[in-house]
């Protein structure tokens, strides 16, 4: 729907002229409507146009196109609009994109600088069109929308949790198991089938018989990232899953270098998860289902979620970020542990006196984290908490020390 | 860092309309007589408004600051005596070009985007719409000389032309509004 208005032309220049003619009538001196003039023929030649020229915008000929559809935090994502020749277009950008100024080389593309990740819908705009005299203007609202996904800048992680049990595609961690590969295990006797260039030689001739070499395969996990968005208070909510989502991100990062398959499970606002994947893509997709947690974030589930068996596979490790602020997070945990998953956690708790103003509260909220906590660590449930996202790279040596000391679980 | 075509505009718009409301002041000034003081105050007036409207961005100050110095050349005028002062049709076509000056740096101040290559050039348009003005002026200027004599009659009809002026621009505007 195309709106329209009169400019302050209409009422001024009409003033004027009526104003001027007056005066010359009380006067009785013609320079009054003289000086008018103008004014009144301005006005009668503009509104004369303005019925012909003026057209109410066909939506459909204006469009906002995002040069790139993602971006990293601090990256600038560039705006094509296209709109007819010599109108006004006032956009409507998401908070997490701010202005940095038109190029003046190219006029018609905006350019926003990425300050927060999340997925920015842009294309909400409005294009204003005058007629050549500038006696009305024509708003005509345009919404054909994309989403610009900018991604966190993640910490850099040198490792990850490992996984208790290692599949059969080729990775990055050592296997216990025996097999071809690169590190060495042990020697044995020769056996039939044996590799004619696993013999071990100086083995051989010191004990006269032929012995080979045993070497231990290198095999990549599945790894399923968890991501708590339960919360009590909607700005805690918000505080906790912007840390967690960064969290995750850098993790991701880890995983995919260490060629892990990785999958995505959040639970809290709405059940998603994204199927286990190896690569780039899988990457992109678990980012991807980072960013969106946000956009569905603002229903809310306070049963324990039942998550579906096809979601999360059999061997798979399961780390969750979580900020243990919410049982029903932690007791959807303790029955994941309990249905034989290898679950892990990294506490990222906000500081209690966000949580609590009084000290009797903000030492409830500790103690409550501490009850949590244990709760799990009684299920063999590894967990560290970091206090920031500095100490993030400490909580993940801190987990894998305390699973080498938990008894392993299998599925 | 290269300025962009808004800013450009902006700035030169604005300084056009300053030194345009400079110059209608000082015309207002010449043989002013005992209304000096007068015309003084309102050109005065009439270039702070400029000023302000080009400084704050505020178009609707064009039209304010075209009355004040319209008044002021007429508080000047009325002191040189009966006859029609040659320099009004300019004055006139220049008070138009005055306001659409103020209202062009002013619009050119906002933050939406604005998509180049328009239809009509508005300096195209601003151009036309002085010079047709001056025209205008010129030829009502001519019409005003030939002696008439004034009685009730005319100016009642005078009084006719201006109710029926004024109520064409409000239809008008009232018609071409309503359209959305």
């Amino acid at each position: 729907v195309t709106t329209r208005w009169p400019t302050f032309r209409i009422a001024a220049y009409s003033s004027l002229a009526v104003l001027g003619a007056v005066a010359a009538l009380v006067l009785g001196r013609p320079e009054p409507a003289l000086l008018a003039s103008p004014f009144a023929l301005y006005l009668a030649v503009g509104l004369a146009l303005a019925d012909e020229r003026t057209a109410a915008l066909d939506p459909a000929t204006a469009a906002v196109r995002p040069r790139q559809l993602r971006a990293v935090e601090g990256d600038v994502v560039e705006l094509e609009i296209d709109a007819p020749p010599g109108s006004e277009v006032r956009l409507t950008v998401p908070t997490g994109l701010s202005p940095i100024g038109a190029d003046p080389a190219s006029p018609r593309v905006a350019r926003f600088a990425a300050r927060r990740w999340g997925a920015h819908r842009v294309g909400r705009m409005s294009v204003r069109t005058t007629d050549p005299l500038r006696l009305f203007i024509n708003e005509t609202p345009v919404d054909h929308r994309d989403t610009v996904r900018v991604h966190p800048s993640a910490a850099t992680l040198r490792r990850a949790v490992a996984a208790a049990e290692l599949q059969r595609r080729v990775g990055n961690h050592t296997s216990r198991a025996r097999g071809d590969g690169v590190e060495f295990a042990d020697v044995r006797p020769f056996t039939r089938g044996d590799r004619a260039r696993s013999v071990n030689w100086r083995a051989s001739a010191r004990r006269n018989e032929l012995w080979v070499n045993d070497r231990r395969p290198e095999r990549n996990a599945d790894v399923v990232l968890l991501l708590d968005t339960f919360g009590d208070d909607h700005a805690h909510r918000h505080a906790s899953l912007e840390r967690a989502v960064r969290a995750l991100a850098a993790i991701a990062v880890a995983y995919h270098g260490q060629r892990d398959r990785l999958g995505l499970l959040t639970f809290g606002g709405q059940l998603r998860w994204v199927p286990l994947g190896l690569g780039e893509r899988a990457l992109f997709r678990v980012v991807d289902g980072l960013l969106d947690t946000e956009i569905l974030l603002s229903s809310s589930w306070d049963e324990v979620v039942r998550v579906p068996i096809g979601a999360l596979p059999t061997h798979a490790l399961l780390l969750a970020v979580t900020a243990l602020d919410n049982d029903t997070a932690v007791r959807t945990l303790i029955d994941l542990r309990g249905r034989g998953f290898d679950v892990a956690v990294v506490s990222l708790p906000l500081p209690t006196d966000a949580l609590a103003h009084t000290d009797l509260g903000r030492r409830l909220v500790a103690l409550q984290r501490d009850a949590r906590r244990l709760q799990l660590e009684r299920l063999g449930v590894a967990v560290s908490t970091a206090a920031s996202l500095d100490d993030l790279p400490v909580a993940i040596e801190e987990v894998e020390r305390c699973r080498r000391r938990l008894p392993r679980v299998r599925a | 860092v290269p300025a962009s075509p808004a800013a450009r505009a902006r700035l030169t718009a604005g300084a056009f309309a300053v030194v345009s409301a400079l110059a209608l002041g000082a015309v207002s000034l010449q043989d002013a007589g005992t209304w000096r003081p007068i015309a003084l105050g309102l050109a005065a007036i009439a270039l702070v408004v400029t000023i302000a409207g080009v400084g704050l961005g505020l178009p609707a100050c064009g039209p304010v600051a075209a009355g004040l110095l319209g008044a002021a050349f007429l508080s000047s005028s009325s002191g040189r005596g009966a006859a029609l002062d040659a320099r009004t049709p300019f004055v006139a076509a220049a008070l138009l070009l005055l306001a659409e000056l103020i209202a062009w740096s002013a619009e050119a101040r906002t933050q939406a985007i604005l998509v180049p290559g328009a239809p009509v050039p508005r300096l195209a348009v601003l151009t036309v719409a002085a010079g047709t003005s001056l025209v205008a002026a010129t030829l009502l200027a001519a019409l005003v000389t030939i002696p008439v004599g004034r009685d009730l009659a005319l100016t009642a009809s005078g009084a006719t032309a201006v109710a029926l002026l004024t109520a064409m621009l409000v239809g008008l505007a009232q018609r071409r509004s309503a359209r959305t």
